[in-house]
């Protein structure tokens, strides 16, 4: 399994180079765009919480800008929900190359989340510009805390729970094209039972374990801790995700490869 | 066996017609036996039926082995089979070397990238490294020739040049089994050859290719040994020439019952000088073909047709309209041989017999391909039409200088 797909690394870089091309050819601001949309995203949010419902004073957002809580948030949010949006009709949208030539088919969902992972970076690079403005703008001050180190083991969680995510939606999809129309509802609720936009937590413990069982909030709340408030995410939720993560994608792999060879007569 | 690269072990693959997983109520249980991996039964179900049934052979390195067959033969799934697209129901295939599938010329080009870009990525989804396709693509652009347009997206290609490009990308790698499935329908004629050229280079050079066409020429240039498959099914595998001639046969199967009620040619035979049944003849000798024709209409109306084709190439070699000499008041059955010269080179020839209404062309007999022949001819020579050439000396007189 990791071999095979070891041997076709070229062939997912080029699938995922002809993702991130597709995306922009024929567009004048072609990969801007990149950075334009999660920064026309933080606006409207910024503008809707601050402006619009005068949230900023009633929730606790440690002491930070709305504008750099929902930035944190959105980013690796969008990188989760575009990477999934990508792989859910991946396979179908791949028909030809499943039905005619041999190669791995995990290569299609991992090039989406891989194209969506250019996009991040991307992105990332404004986080910078972001936190930045408010650090001189504002009397919020960023510090640099040593908890940054790990922000990579927390990117690595995500990726992680997000392959196995984008290979079992990419497999139910090509089954049963339910699950594609399915996920683009589900995203939505998602974003909002997740601490994207806003932060989620409550005095009643039950309420919080239901809260974290989503194993995207411990993932963006480990971003903000590292990030922002220098903590060490090392609290259960977060070992849980990573646990689970872990497993996903196993499961999801194993389960993908056994049905592989189904893929061709069933798409 | 250390050469066998291609070994395929009494394959069987079933296929279901019509939509499958109708409802959520058959999809669960499905998913569930399948998980729990019950065997898979022999037994089809009313909407399933075998692609393939008990298909084995084997394949050695440097062989060229055509398949040939009617639609829905099996041919395709055959070779996805082989190329791991799909997987048998039973049977084993064992492939020894890189294998390269080429079913669809440029699957999964992308129409919004350009050539160029869509070189790197149908090279990297048949398994070549970027370092191969920057050492290749002048090549690679050029065999397609489509220089001119490589950084233009390939929407903007005609459907010919995309098919040139993608043949192009694939003859260009490195495989050790080469499996071609009638890739040459697309191309105009001259670019047709540069396909086959390349495949025969590829052939010559001790690589292994399994080729599907309905081409039967091109098969028979290519591939000294054919394989027939009908439903999926191996009817006989063999020199080209003879299986050829026997997939003709199936595809022209004459049924007597069928022939107009006036009309009839029956008892059909083709002899030799000596007026022994005979399918081999040596060129430059006579052939006859003898039958039985039964006639109740005026016989002046009609011609007697008789054609000769070459049978790897369907090259009509002879055509005549014979009139039939027999008086009009004739009735009944008459039993007829007619001559001819077998002045043929070497190859695999058919006959063809039919009766054609003289004004409204209406053939109420025609059997096709009826017979078929071999012509052996020992020396040297190609072509269709055996001409006997001849050598004679006749010394020069040598006559005194000036003169």
């Amino acid at each position: 399994m990791f071999r095979e797909l070891y041997e076709y690394r070229e062939l997912l870089y080029s699938l995922t180079l002809r993702e991130i091309r597709v995306r922009y050819k024929q567009s004048l601001l072609g990969v801007l765009w990149a950075v334009f949309v999660p920064l026309a995203m933080m606006l409207i949010f910024t503008f809707v919480f601050t402006r619009a419902l005068k949230i900023e004073g009633r929730i606790d957002l440690g002491g930070m800008p709305y504008a750099v809580f929902v930035y944190i948030g959105l980013l690796p949010w969008t990188f989760f929900a575009s990477s999934l949006t990508g792989s859910v009709s991946s396979l179908v949208a791949n028909t030809s190359l499943v039905t005619k030539t041999y190669c791995p088919r995990e290569a299609f969902p991992l090039s989406c989340v891989a194209s969506s992972a250019f996009d991040f970076g991307i992105a990332s690079v404004l986080l910078v510009g972001v936190i930045g403005y408010f650090h001189f703008t504002t009397d919020w001050s960023f510090q640099f805390h040593a908890t940054l180190v790990f922000l990579p083991v927390v990117l690595m969680v995500q990726i992680v729970f997000t392959v196995g995510m984008a290979f079992l939606l990419a497999m139910g999809n090509l089954f049963y094209r339910d699950v594609r129309y399915l996920f683009s509802v589900l995203i939505n609720l998602w974003m909002f039972v997740t601490a994207v936009v806003y932060p989620l937590e409550s005095w009643r413990p039950f309420c919080n374990f239901l809260i974290n069982l989503n194993p995207m909030t411990p993932i963006i709340n480990a971003y903000r801790q590292c990030l922002i408030y220098g903590e060490w995410p090392l609290s259960l939720p977060f070992a849980y995700v990573a646990v689970l993560s872990v497993a996903l994608l196993m499961g999801a792999w194993v389960l993908f490869h056994r049905l592989e060879p189904k893929f061709a007569e069933y798409i | 066996m250390s050469d066998c690269v291609v070994q395929c072990h009494q394959v069987w693959k079933k296929f279901t017609r019509g939509e499958r997983n109708d409802s959520l109520r058959d999809a669960i249980p499905d998913l569930i036996r399948w998980l729990a991996r019950r065997p898979v039964s022999d037994e089809l179900t009313k909407r399933q039926f075998w692609a393939l049934r008990d298909v084995s052979f084997q394949l050695q390195r440097g062989e060229a082995l055509g398949v040939i067959g009617p639609n829905g033969a099996g041919k395709s799934t055959l070779l996805k089979l082989l190329s791991r697209i799909l997987v048998p129901n039973k049977g084993s295939i064992a492939v020894n070397g890189r294998l390269t599938a080429l079913i669809e010329v440029g699957a999964g080009f992308h129409q919004d990238l350009t050539g160029r870009e869509n070189v790197y990525l149908n090279g990297a989804i048949l398994g070549m490294t970027r370092k191969e396709i920057n050492r290749r693509i002048g090549e690679i652009v050029e065999f397609a020739g489509v220089e001119e347009f490589i950084d233009t997206p390939v929407k903007r290609y005609s459907s010919g040049m995309q098919a040139r490009l993608g043949f192009s990308v694939a003859a260009h790698m490195d495989p050790e089994i080469l499996l071609v499935d009638e890739v040459l329908a697309v191309g105009d004629a001259q670019f047709q050859q540069k396909c086959l050229d390349r495949m025969r280079f590829f052939a010559n050079s001790g690589r292994s290719i399994i080729f599907i066409s309905h081409n039967l020429q091109a098969v028979s240039e290519l591939c000294p040994e054919t394989m027939l498959l009908k439903n999926g099914q191996c009817l006989m595998r063999g020199s080209t020439p003879e299986t050829i001639k026997h997939y003709l046969s199936l595809v022209h199967e004459h049924d007597e019952s069928s022939q107009s009620g006036t009309i009839q040619i029956r008892r059909v035979r083709l002899l030799d000088e000596r007026g022994c049944e005979c399918s081999r003849f040596a060129a430059g000798t006579r052939a006859k073909l003898a039958f039985d024709l039964q006639i109740d209409e005026t016989p002046s109306r009609y011609f007697l047709g008789f054609a000769l084709k070459r049978i790897t190439d369907d090259l009509l070699v002879a055509d005549y309209n014979l009139d039939l000499p027999l008086d009009d008041s004739w009735q009944g059955p008459i039993s007829m041989e007619l001559d001819f010269d077998v002045n043929l080179l070497t190859g695999a020839y058919g006959v063809t017999l039919f009766v054609e209404h003289k004004a409204t062309y209406h053939k109420p007999v025609y059997l096709d391909l009826i017979k078929f022949f071999d012509v052996a001819e020992r020396s040297a020579c190609a072509g269709v039409v055996h001409v006997s050439p001849q050598i004679t000396l006749k010394p020069q007189l040598i006559t005194a200088a000036g003169s």
